[in-house]
């Protein structure tokens, strides 16, 4: 990504409220890695080129 | 009789409905050596003696009478601790499920195996709540490598792979949502079957990632997969993703040779990243099929969008009990759990167009092949405990990245054969996808069989057992 470098520790900080979870200090770590690693990750989907009309995979059957 | 748990699953059924022995007789000595072996290798976490005696009762009776016992006639199996089994707790490997009522029925496929008639010994070892790779369980103890108990069975089917490669059930059936089943199967030397997503339904079972999530069975021999695979097979409205579909039974074609079937090697992605052993595997398997030709395969980013959406369908199915139950989970998974609560919705939607995108890929190289081999996991069974491996010189964590080679593929619902080689001198197996275009996993078993035949895989009971 451009700009800043990935900050694991103020991404846990300002989401935890939002999604209702405590983090106690010794999760923090293990989540900060993990989130770290999704974001390492993520840049690979990212990159990858899509047109604008491609669709999910799900298919809902009414 | 003695030595009839060791038979595979053809040969117990062919014994019974010929009266060779009889079913009773099976399920004990399956009941003894579970008895003898599961205290030190920890596949189990219930077994269900009384009830599969008196199966076993019903299959002699049927026999007796002179009435068909089914194809799987006295045949015994276990189940992953996912699928519900009547009057159990379905634990998924958690200690935070053992406060749930137990299951009120089983789940569709354990009752499509008894209508068959198999038998069901009991509930199988996991990863928590299947997000594992190791088949260690901070709750349960770790299941063990048959062949070297002090290695990993790998998982999250753990158990499964312990059971099967020990010779204490000739099938089991498991789960794989990134690799559940083809991991085990590489590390504990056995053969897998993770079929088309949406092949067998997941009715009854504790679900991980809806997207994702595959049943399938484990087995010493391809015929067993087979066998197994046409037992389970048909649709179940219960399941939104089972195909309607009617399929043809694969156990007749599994024989049927690999004359004009067109195989390649799967390169790029498949031929990097990971130890010597698992490439010199796949040029094992090549030579035995007089494969040349390699595709190049980019699935870096399908592998990274599986992951992602791993991440976030599985923090939104434990959501509330990461609130409410977040000391009872293993830290291993309730770690990347919460993470994975807190990844972009827009990464997950990108990551969902993209499987879309790789299954169209994928299925223009399937016009011009009709398999094609890659490894099962990067490197044999890791050490119990072990966290971190070094590829290409790179440290990285095992429990991820156990799955590497998996993960993409299940990520677009191909079906996949894992075949078990072994080398002389090394005293673990690693294992070697053969994967085919969806709903073909005959082809997949033709080539797994022809393997097995020509004695190139095989999946003997472990000696150390």
């Amino acid at each position: 990504m451009n700009g800043e470098p990935f900050d694991p520790q103020r991404l846990i900080d300002a989401m935890a409220p939002l999604v209702g979870l405590e983090i106690a200090a010794e999760y923090r770590p293990g989540v900060a890695a993990h989130l770290t690693a999704a974001h390492r990750i993520a840049q690979d989907v990212l990159a990858a080129e899509l047109d604008d009309d491609a669709e999910q995979a799900p298919v809902y059957r009414p | 009789m003695t030595g009839l748990a060791s038979l595979t699953a053809a040969q117990i059924a062919a014994g019974v409905r010929g009266r060779k022995f009889t079913a009773i007789e099976v399920m004990a000595q399956t009941l003894d050596q579970i008895s003898n072996l599961d205290p030190r290798l920890n596949a189990f976490t219930a077994v269900a003696a009384e009830r599969a005696m008196a199966k076993a009762a019903e299959v002699d009776a049927l026999v007796a009478a002179e009435k068909d016992p089914g194809p799987l006639a006295g045949v015994p199996f276990a189940a992953k601790n996912l699928f519900d089994i009547e009057g159990v707790v379905t634990l998924a490997g958690s200690k935070i499920n053992r406060d749930n009522s137990p299951a009120a029925a089983d789940a569709t496929l354990v009752a499509r195996m008894e209508a068959a008639g198999a038998i069901l010994t009991g509930a199988l070892n996991m990863g928590e709540y299947a997000y594992d790779f190791t088949g260690e369980n901070i709750h349960y103890g770790p299941s063990r490598n048959p062949h070297s108990p002090e290695h990993m069975s790998g998982g999250s089917s753990g158990g499964c792979g312990t059971a099967v490669a020990a010779g204490m059930v000739p099938l089991a059936l498991g789960s794989d949502t990134n690799g559940s089943i083809r991991v085990p199967s590489s590390l504990c030397g056995i053969f897998g079957l993770k079929p088309t997503y949406g092949r067998l339904p997941r009715t009854g079972t504790f679900p991980f990632v809806d997207s994702l999530d595959h049943l399938g069975p484990f087995a010493r021999s391809t015929e067993d997969l087979a066998l197994s695979l046409d037992a389970m097979s048909g649709a179940d409205a219960a399941d939104p993703t089972s195909s309607p579909e009617m399929f043809a039974p694969v156990a007749p074609l599994v024989k049927t040779g690999i004359g004009g079937l067109r195989i390649a090697k799967a390169g790029g992605y498949f031929a990097t990243g990971g130890h010597a052993e698992a490439f010199e595997a796949v040029e094992r398997i090549a030579a035995a099929l007089d494969v040349t030709g390699t595709v190049a395969i980019d699935a870096k980013a399908a592998r990274g969008a599986a992951y992602l959406i791993t991440m976030a369908e599985g923090a939104s199915l434990h959501l509330e009990r990461l609130r409410s139950r977040h000391a009872d989970f293993d830290p291993d998974v309730r770690d990347r759990l919460i993470a994975g609560a807190m990844i972009p919705g827009a990464w997950v939607a990108k990551a969902q167009k993209l499987r879309r995108a790789f299954r169209d890929r994928m299925m223009d190289v399937f016009k011009n092949v009709d398999a094609l081999i890659a490894p099962a996991t990067p490197c044999r069974a890791p050490r119990i405990g072990q966290r971190v491996m070094t590829i290409d010189g790179v440290e990285m964590p095992v429990r991820p990245n156990l799955g590497l080679f998996t993960q993409p593929i299940s990520f677009i619902g191909f079906p996949v054969v894992s075949v078990p080689v072994w080398t002389e001198g090394e005293q673990l197996p690693i294992g070697v996808q053969i994967i085919a275009a969806p709903w073909r996993e005959d082809i997949a078993l033709r080539i797994a069989h022809h393997l097995e035949a020509a004695g190139v895989v095989r999946a003997p009971v472990a000696v150390e057992a």
